[in-house]
Parts: structure tokens; C-alpha cells; sequence
């Protein structure tokens, strides 16, 4: 006693009396019951009554349609006769259970339904039609924005006919006005060209014109995008002229976006046709827009480049990239002006120092330095209080320009032996320590930077550098006074170098001590040791002071490159090295004079060793 | 054939006597035959009627949903008393096809809730005709 006896009775039933049961149980809202009524209705040997199913589609359940769905093929041919010859009520049922289960394949028999005489079936068409067409949209987009493989899949299996019915669809826009149509067409791309010219385009203004026109500035993909270029490119002008309307339209960065995606993957044969445009008929979103993406922002800047457009035109697009928000895409300009031999690329790129981007900012360092040598201090001192570490370290090593070459060549036009000297002490220090000192001077409060960068500038020695020194001298607060005498050797200054010699060794008391303390804050002897040339000065009290300050705070340096010099083979070198020795009077150097003149055979040093160790006896 | 027409003449001569009293109770034998077949009329009258309603399309309709309903009862080995709950509940709601009851649960639950039914026995008749 159950559904199923009953329906086991029904089933035994001539057809006559089965099928108001049948009917009447589709109708209920009971799985059990529809689906013994379901298999009695499709069993062949039973009712065989298929097309009663589809006239009770819309009371089936979910689980029903399942199953109805299995056996497709066969309801879509009973819906097809039914819409072919069947009454109003017939009719709906068919294009329902079209529009619900078939899809796609079913677009085209829906688009007939649109010019049903039936208000109902055409308003039932319709709505199946856009449910249909959002599908499919759904799936074009997400294959063409992520690549998306079950879209794409989706999308290769309907594309046919979807194409088929979209003609139908278009057509009978003006009976549906679904806009969906119109986007499908439009995301379909060069394959519906022909559909929009055709159709959509065909009257001027017409209501379908100015929906395609508003779907149009709805659109970011990349089809739009080649439609619109088709429009502007191949078509009768006034396509030209919808084309280039769009395009004044869009403001948004998203069209920017399809556009640069769109040139991105144009073959080359085309984007050279595109790069012979005369105008930039897309100007308008530049303008308009400061926060293009990165990548799609430099993809533009390229093709402007590369465009045939007059320079002045050329050159003010690109410029428009400037206000973008992306450091990324304001570097990538100044580049792109480089390479093209922008004659104003100082001018531009003194123009992006203030830029709130440091990277920016360092780009535009960078080509301030080659384009600008003369005036690159004037222009990058500012930059010296930025927090981006490599900025000011570049600008630093810019403006100060410290090197060890530099100390080399300021003792270069000395005798033999101060040259020696010179290259002995420049042997021990590396770049990286020259840096470090240009760090340091980084690192320095303003005010004191700004002294550095003085000490560093090239100025007269008697007016301006002197009291410098001495006023460094003089702050024993100041950060500098330790970095004084690397500043002086990096930056060449012998002058600066002599002149603290020369404190130490002619000044009061007061002096000599400020020199005295000013070396003391060295805290490495490699840098005492810079004074070493001058222990062959023609000056005997420079010479004097030199030993001091080398002996006292370079003596570890001194030991290490003087006794090797007592056997080089240039005699007058070898003497000059005894002498510097004898001056220094280093702890040891005596003993180490005494070891030499046992091994010496060069009787002019020999001679010249005795002499000095006479003398210090 | 001589004894199978013998009761017709005992009709034959029972009318004949009952004309013979009607001609003399009126008087006049045209007067009676007025009335004999006036009569006559309206027994034929009563007579196509009952026969109309025994063959007509609606009775026959009625009979076979009748016997569908049986069938549908039997199959589903339902008591007398239950059969005439259903048929009551069927009743109730004027359905012309009362074996639909047994595939439209919703007419049941409409009559179950309208009619004035025993609940526990629309229960049981639920849960064997649905379960």
C-alpha cells in the first residue's frame, strides 16, 4: 500500500484513463509522485506521452528535470513540434523547457519566440534569452579576463551557435531590448564585426545605435577594444566617427587597461598599420586618467613612442604619464625621453627632483649627472636630506666626487719620492672605505654636511678653505673634525692637507692643539698615514710636522710601508726612505735602519743611513 | 411459438378489458382512446428518461471513475471503511474523478483539512497511501 501500488494500477490502465492521473500528478509538489507519474508518461510501452511532460514543465521539481534533462535530445524535438503547431499554453511550456534546459543550442528557436503573437511567450522568450546570453557572457569574459579552461571549454562548444542565433537576437532587439545581446556581440570581437556593422549600425541613431554606443562605454575587454579599432580603421566614416565618439567618451582606466592589453597583443603587421596613426584618437583617457596600472600604463607610454605622431604631439602624450600614481610608470617616461633624444630632458628631469617618489627622484638624479655635469651639485644638494639611503648616497658621492684617485692625483706633479709615498699609502685604501667616509658625511646634521660638501668644493685655498678648516678645527662638538682629513685626502686637497701641517707645526699653542685633538679622532691609522707624502716636502717644518702626525697617529701604516722602501732599487728612492724613517723616529726604526745597513751595498745609502743614525745619537 | 405467444395474448386481452372499463367509466370510446394514449406517451416518456440517464456519457463517466476508484482501492487493499472515508473526503471536495485522491496528496490534505474527518484515521489512510 504505497505510490507506488497506486501507480502500478495507473500504469495497467489503457492510456485514456492513465494519463488524467498522470497529469494531475506532475502537478503535485510530491517527488515520489511525479517521478511514477514521470516514467509512466516517457515509458514507450506505456503512455509513450512525452510531450505531456513538457506541457507540465513548469510544475516539475528540480530532481524531475534532472532526469528529463538525461533524455534531452528527445524533449527538445517535442518542444520544437510543440512551438511549431502546438496552442498558446503548449507553446510556453516548449520555449520554457527550451530556455531552462538546452542553452545555447536552443537561442535560435527562442529568437522566434520573440515575434510570438503571444505577449506571454514573448515576454517568457525574452527572459530566457537573456538568461542564456548572460551565461554565455559570463563564460567569454571569464575565458578572455582569466583564462579560465571550463570557460574557454564552454565557450568553444556554443561559439557556433551562439553566432547563429546572435543574428536573430539583434535583429530582434527592438522586439526584447535585452542589452546582453548587444554585449555578447561586442566581447565576441572581430567575429561579430560584422553582425554590429550589419545590424546594430545599420540606422543611424537608432535606439539599438545608441544602446550599442552606451554597451560600448560599459565594455573593458580587449574585443571592445578591436572593435573599436575596426570601427575607426575599415568601416565607412561614419563608423570612424562612432569609433572616435567612444573613445572621447571613456575616461575611465579600465579602458586604458584593454587598450594597452589590446596593443599587447597585437601581431606586428597590425601594430604597425596602428603606429601610422597621425592622432591619438584615445588621448582623451590619458588625460583623464592618473592611475593607469603600471604595466599597462608602460605599454602605452611605448606605442606613443613609437608612434608616427609629430614630436610636439608625441612628446606632450607621453608627458601626460607624468602625473600617473605609479613611480613605476614616471620612471619609465624619463627613460622613454631619454631614448628619445628629448632635447628638454634636463629641464624635465630637474622638473621630477621634487617628485614624492624617491625612486623618481634618484632616476632623475641619475640623468641630472650625465646631462648636467657642471651643475649637478646645484641641482641634487637638496636631495642629501632624503630618507632613501641610496638616493643620498649617490648624490653624495656625487657632489663630493671622493675617491682615492683623487688623493693620488694631487701628489702626482710632486718629485719622485712624493709620488711614491702617495701611491704607497693609496695602495692601503679600498673604494669601500671611501664610501664608508661619504656615509658618514650622510649621515652629518645639515650644517655640517654643508661644510663637507665646501671642504669638497674646489676654492681658494687662502680666503675661503683656511678659515674653513680652522673653524671645523675649532667646533670640538662637530661630527666633521674626525672626517676632516679623509675629506681633504678623498677630495685631493693637498692645500687642506699641508695647511694642517702647517698649524701643527707653526701655530700657537692653542692651534696645535686643536690639530692635535682634530687627529686624535682618527681611529684609523690609514688615514693618519695620508700625511706621509709630505715627509719629502721641501718645507723642513712641514716635513717636521708630517713625521709627527704620521709617527703618532699613522704609525702602524708607517711600519708597514716604509722599511720595504729601504731596499727598493731607485737609490734616491731608498734615501728618501731612510730619511722619511729617520724623521718619523718611530719606535723600532732605528733598529730596523741598523738591520738595513748590514745588508745595504749601495754605498750612497749606506752612507746616508749612518748619517741619520749618527744624528739621532 | 404457440406457447411463447400466450402470455402476450393474456396482455393483449388484460388491455383489451381495461379499454372495455374506460370506455364505459368516460362514456365514449373516443374519449378513452384520448386518454389511453396520452398515457401511453407518458409512459413511454418515463421510460426514455430512466434509459437516458442509465446510458448516457456522464453515468458512464461516473461509473468508470467509479471503477477506477475501486481498482485504485483494491490495489491498495483499503477496508470498506476506508474506502468510504476517501470517497467522503473525494465528495467533499466535489471531485468528478474521485480516484485522483490517490495521486494528488494536496486534494487529501485540503479534504483532511476542510472536512470533519477523524484525524487518527486520515493518519493511518495517509500513511498508507503516501508512504
Amino acid at each position: 500500500m504505497s505510490v507506488q501500488t497506486t501507480f502500478e494500477a495507473v500504469a495497467g490502465w489503457p492510456s485514456a484513463a492513465a494519463i488524467p492521473y498522470c497529469e494531475a500528478a506532475l502537478s503535485e509538489h510530491h517527488l515520489e509522485i511525479q517521478i511514477r507519474a514521470y516514467d509512466i508518461l516517457i515509458a514507450p510501452h506505456l503512455v509513450n506521452r512525452p510531450d505531456l511532460v513538457v506541457l507540465h514543465f513548469d510544475t516539475l521539481l528540480p530532481e524531475v528535470r534532472e532526469r528529463l534533462a538525461q533524455m534531452g535530445p528527445v524533449f527538445f524535438e517535442v518542444a520544437r513540434k510543440l512551438i511549431r503547431a502546438g496552442s498558446e499554453t503548449a507553446r510556453r511550456a516548449a520555449f520554457d523547457l527550451l530556455g531552462e534546459m538546452s542553452g545555447v543550442d536552443s537561442l535560435k528557436i527562442l529568437a522566434a519566440g520573440l515575434e510570438d503573437p503571444s505577449t506571454l511567450i514573448r515576454d517568457r522568450a525574452a527572459r530566457h534569452i537573456e538568461k542564456i546570453a548572460l551565461n554565455y557572457h559570463y563564460h567569454l569574459l571569464n575565458w578572455l579576463a582569466r583564462k579560465d579552461p571550463a570557460s574557454r571549454e564552454f565557450v568553444a562548444r556554443h561559439k557556433p551557435a551562439m553566432m547563429e542565433a546572435l543574428e536573430g537576437l539583434l535583429r530582434t532587439w527592438h522586439f526584447h531590448g535585452k542589452d546582453i545581446a548587444i554585449s555578447v556581440a561586442i566581447e565576441s570581437g572581430a567575429e561579430a564585426y560584422k553582425l554590429i556593422t550589419g545590424i546594430v549600425l545599420n540606422r543611424y541613431d537608432s535606439p539599438l545605435w545608441k544602446a550599442f554606443i552606451r554597451a560600448m562605454q560599459g565594455a573593458h575587454s580587449v574585443a571592445m577594444v578591436d572593435i573599436l579599432f575596426r570601427l575607426y580603421f575599415e568601416g565607412p566614416s561614419k563608423y570612424r566617427d562612432v569609433a572616435v565618439t567612444i573613445m572621447h567618451l571613456r575616461k575611465d582606466p579600465e579602458f586604458a587597461v584593454a587598450i594597452a592589453e589590446f596593443l599587447w597583443k597585437l601581431p606586428p603587421e597590425r601594430l604597425k598599420i596602428l603606429r601610422a596613426l597621425k592622432e591619438l584618437p584615445f588621448k582623451g583617457v590619458l588625460e583623464a586618467c592618473p592611475d593607469i596600472p603600471t604595466a599597462s600604463a608602460i605599454v602605452l607610454i611605448d606605442y606613443v613612442a613609437g608612434a608616427e605622431l609629430t614630436p610636439k604631439e608625441r612628446d606632450a602624450s607621453v608627458k601626460l604619464f607624468l602625473k600617473n600614481a605609479n613611480a613605476e610608470v614616471r620612471i619609465h617616461v624619463l627613460k622613454t625621453f631619454r631614448r628619445l633624444n628629448y632635447p628638454y630632458l634636463a629641464e624635465l628631469a630637474r622638473g621630477c627632483l621634487p617628485d614624492p617618489s624617491d625612486d623618481v627622484k634618484f632616476a632623475a638624479a641619475q640623468m641630472i649627472v650625465e646631462l648636467v655635469p657642471t651643475q649637478k651639485g646645484k641641482f641634487l644638494m637638496p636631495l642629501l636630506d632624503s630618507p632613501h639611503e641610496p638616493l643620498r648616497q649617490f648624490v653624495m658621492r656625487h657632489i663630493a666626487h671622493l675617491s682615492v684617485g683623487r688623493y693620488l692625483a694631487a701628489f702626482a706633479d710632486g718629485e719622485a719620492s712624493v709620488r711614491l709615498f702617495a701611491d704607497r699609502v693609496g695602495a692601503r685604501i679600498d673604494e669601500a672605505t671611501v664610501e664608508q667616509v661619504a656615509e658618514e658625511i650622510v649621515r652629518l646634521e645639515p650644517i655640517q654636511r654643508l661644510r663637507a660638501l665646501r671642504i669638497c668644493d674646489e676654492m681658494d685655498p687662502e680666503r675661503e678653505l683656511k678659515p674653513l678648516i680652522r673653524q671645523v678645527l675649532a667646533d670640538e662638538h662637530s661630527a666633521l673634525r674626525p672626517l676632516l682629513v679623509q675629506l681633504l685626502s678623498f677630495t685631493g686637497n693637498r692645500a687642506g692637507l699641508r695647511h694642517l701641517l702647517e698649524l701643527l707645526a707653526g701655530g700657537d699653542l692653542a692651534t696645535k692643539t686643536l690639530v692635535v685633538e682634530a687627529l686624535q679622532e682618527i681611529h684609523d691609522m690609514r688615514f693618519g698615514a695620508m700625511f706621509l707624502p709630505f715627509l719629502a716636502d721641501p718645507d723642513a717644518a712641514i716635513r717636521k710636522a708630517a713625521a709627527q702626525a704620521v709617527s703618532t697617529f699613522g704609525q702602524a701604516e708607517a711600519r708597514l710601508i716604509l722599511p720595504p722602501l729601504l731596499a727598493i732599487r731607485d737609490e734616491r728612492m731608498a734615501v728618501a726612505a731612510v730619511n722619511a724613517l729617520a724623521l718619523t723616529r718611530m719606535e723600532g726604526a732605528r733598529e730596523t735602519l741598523s738591520a738595513r745597513l748590514a745588508v745595504e751595498s749601495r754605498p750612497g745609502v749606506q752612507q746616508v743611513i749612518r748619517d741619520v743614525v749618527g744624528a739621532w745619537a | 411459438m404457440i406457447e411463447a405467444s400466450r402470455p402476450l395474448a393474456q396482455i393483449g386481452e388484460h388491455l383489451r378489458q381495461l379499454h372495455q372499463r374506460l370506455v364505459e367509466n368516460v362514456g365514449s370510446e373516443q374519449a378513452a382512446q384520448a386518454i389511453e394514449g396520452v398515457g401511453a406517451v407518458l409512459i413511454l416518456l418515463v421510460v426514455f428518461m430512466i434509459l437516458r440517464r442509465r446510458f448516457s456519457a456522464g453515468a458512464r463517466r461516473r461509473r468508470a471513475s467509479g471503477r477506477r476508484f475501486r481498482e485504485l482501492a483494491k490495489a491498495n487493499r483499503l477496508h470498506a471503511g476506508d474506502r468510504q472515508l476517501l470517497l467522503a473526503m473525494a465528495r467533499d471536495l466535489d471531485l468528478q474523478e474521485p480516484g485522483l485522491i490517490f495521486v494528488r496528496r494536496s486534494y487529501f490534505e485540503e479534504a483532511a483539512e476542510k472536512g470533519n474527518f477523524k484525524a487518527e484515521r486520515v493518519d493511518v489512510l495517509r500513511r498508507e497511501l503516501y508512504s
